[in-house]
């Protein structure tokens, strides 16, 4: 399977109280991407990063790096702070939708097959904040034409519990499961965010897989309450295993992109450990059964 | 009651993703608080946030607000990434003391009763990364030279699970607690966040009642949360009912320090936020005075608490008529 990775993540970095790394160009982004051993692809934010396709496709030749996805940043702006895809506003709705266009608009233009969106601004910091439902429906129109617009480029969307919303509205990978079969988007899964909503993050791949969702991977590791994007496999070794082994299982062949977070380290020794780690254990063979083997 | 904000969060706020808010000066920031019914003490964040000590005491003099706390922050400066009070490096660690130093000076200067420090940094995000022993050893030792300087001038210690480390080494108020005996300085004591002690799977009233039975001093910050992260949400929001028996505890105690708001308001009008907190919070301070707290206690020592939420509950849902049917 091959690597990427998100290249935000070798910029300036920020959580509440902090900041850490320098502001980079795409271009230095793509050169540090570069450097990584099994890295083959990356992932670019739009539009933040780049919105234009002549600077993404230069850049992607120039390093060899291809674009494992478009990344539609739906949580940056003002406007969206209190909703994007599920807003109540129909001019912020339709922002956002103009927005997922443009995003497929680029793809078609590099070759790219997929983009993504993690939709963190739908969702909720207070209890009677939201109409649960209405929400729900807008989201699914939005999304629903969305898929419609260039369907050969599929629209891959993330789950997250929470951040920066408290209570995100596609909290759990289900929330997408059921997007999927609402509005036909594909399913961008994050091993991390799967921990933190609970259960096992191998049984929710499987069983999408069985459904036939179209599937691309975040990697990362997290606590089992918030999304800290850690080191694959440091917190969950075992769970991370079994993932990986899902993977393999269902014949998965496409990118694993690593959403690992180095606010405290140095960006490339972090993607790089990554990058071994998640190498290494893919090729690992487990025992034909374990001792609590259920079958 | 006396109600202060942590001024700091009436200026720019920021989250990994977003930004919110304007940025403001001290002054603006005062001049926002003033719009604020009942908001007379505001906790100020030293080194970053504050004037000299002349400029800030003609600032408050102007608004007629107190200080509540001189908050010094050792997590902003990249040389505290791997720690402060627990750093490996005795420099870094000798640098952090000295900030708390500072912000002891400048409380003096300007009457503050107390400093206030939580430190973030000091943790660790994975297994194998810090020496767990020595780091407790080097936060003991932080502690007590920090305390050792102006006497005079108390250093409340707050605790917090995570953030900005995944596991922050100072994350209950049992530890603290053990912090300060150990430092063996009597001039410390707790800075009680109450959404700390939710999302770090305390009890609140129950933290209060530690530091207290131990004749610990504590200053109370108001939020509320999800039981996962520290959202600084508006007290009670959440968890209305474990914020009432906060309260109860509080006057049982004759708390008759500052309640802090740390409330961040992301995504709301501040004026509105820090209002709402210092409405309900007095609210329910009045109402327990109608309450009769010994009856209360009563039943706590034969925890008998359908007695108790019988008492409380007309006052939660004073008004409703309730129809009794089947």
């Amino acid at each position: 399977m091959p690597q990427a990775v998100i290249m935000s993540f070798f910029g300036r970095r920020r959580d509440r109280f902090s900041e850490q790394g320098e502001a980079l160009s795409l271009s230095a982004k793509f050169d540090l991407a570069a450097r990584i051993p099994l890295v083959e692809g990356v992932e670019v934010i739009f539009p933040d990063e780049a919105d234009d396709a002549k600077t993404i496709q230069a850049e992607s030749v120039r390093t060899s790096l291809q674009i494992a996805a478009i990344n539609v940043n739906l949580k940056g702006r003002p406007e969206f702070q209190r909703g994007a895809l599920s807003s109540p506003d129909p001019m912020v709705r339709s922002n956002a939708l103009a927005l997922l266009k443009a995003a497929k608009d680029l793809a078609v233009s590099i070759g790219c097959p997929r983009i993504t969106c993690a939709p963190l601004a739908d969702g909720s910091d207070y209890h009677l904040q939201m109409d649960y439902a209405q929400a729900w429906l807008n989201t699914i129109e939005t999304l629903g034409a969305a898929v419609h617009y260039h369907p050969e480029i599929t629209l891959h969307i993330e789950h997250k519990p929470s951040d920066p919303r408290v209570k995100g509205l596609l909290s759990r990978a289900d929330n997408t499961g059921l997007l999927a079969a609402e509005c036909g988007v594909g399913i961008t899964f994050n091993f991390g965010h799967a921990l933190v909503s609970g259960g096992a993050p191998a049984e929710a791949w499987c069983r999408f897989h069985s459904e036939g969702i179209p599937l691309y991977v975040h990697l990362c590791d997290s606590s089992t309450t918030w999304d800290w994007d850690l080191l694959s496999g440091t917190h969950h070794w075992w769970s991370f295993v079994e993932f990986l082994q899902a993977l393999r299982n269902t014949h998965y062949e496409g990118w694993i992109t690593a959403d690992t977070f180095p606010i405290h380290f140095d960006a490339l020794t972090l993607l790089s450990a990554n990058a071994e780690s998640t190498a290494f254990w893919s090729q690992w063979r487990p025992p034909e059964r374990f001792p609590w083997s259920s079958e | 009651m006396k109600h202060a904000i942590i001024t700091s969060f009436l200026g720019k706020l920021k989250d990994r993703f977003c930004e919110y808010q304007e940025p403001r000066t001290l002054e603006q920031k005062f001049e926002l608080m003033a719009q604020i019914p009942g908001a007379t003490g505001s906790e100020v964040v030293h080194p970053y946030e504050v004037p000299s000590p002349e400029e800030l005491l003609s600032q408050l003099a102007r608004f007629r607000f107190s200080v509540s706390a001189v908050n010094v922050n050792i997590k902003l400066d990249p040389i505290f990434q791997a720690g402060a009070l627990t750093n490996p490096d005795p420099s870094v660690r000798a640098k952090a003391v000295q900030m708390i130093h500072a912000a002891k000076d400048y409380a003096a200067a300007i009457g503050a009763d107390k400093v206030t420090c939580c430190p973030l940094s000091d943790g660790y995000d994975y297994s194998f990364q810090t020496d767990y022993g020595k780091a407790w050893d080097r936060l003991i030792g932080a502690v007590r030279d920090s305390a050792a300087h102006r006497p005079d001038v108390p250093l409340f210690l707050e605790y917090k699970p995570s953030e900005t480390r995944v596991h922050c080494t100072l994350d209950s108020a049992a530890k603290t607690l053990l912090l300060i005996g150990a430092a063996k300085a009597e001039n410390l004591g707790v800075t009680l966040d109450i959404g700390h002690s939710i999302y770090g799977g305390e009890t609140p009233a129950e933290a209060i009642a530690l530091c207290a039975t131990a004749g610990v001093p504590y200053y109370v910050h108001i939020n509320d949360n999800n039981g996962k992260w520290d959202w600084d949400l508006m007290a009670g929001t959440c968890n209305l009912w474990s914020y009432v028996e906060v309260l109860y505890y509080l006057k049982r105690y004759r708390y008759d320090g500052w309640i802090t708001s740390d409330t961040s308001p992301v995504r709301i009008d501040p004026v509105e936020c820090f209002a709402y907190n210092i409405r309900i919070t007095q609210r329910i301070w009045d109402w327990l005075d109608e309450i009769d707290l010994d009856e209360i206690g009563h039943h706590l020592e034969r925890h008998d608490v359908m007695p108790v939420i019988k008492m409380l509950e007309p006052g939660i849902f004073p008004q409703v008529a309730v129809s009794m049917r089947g």
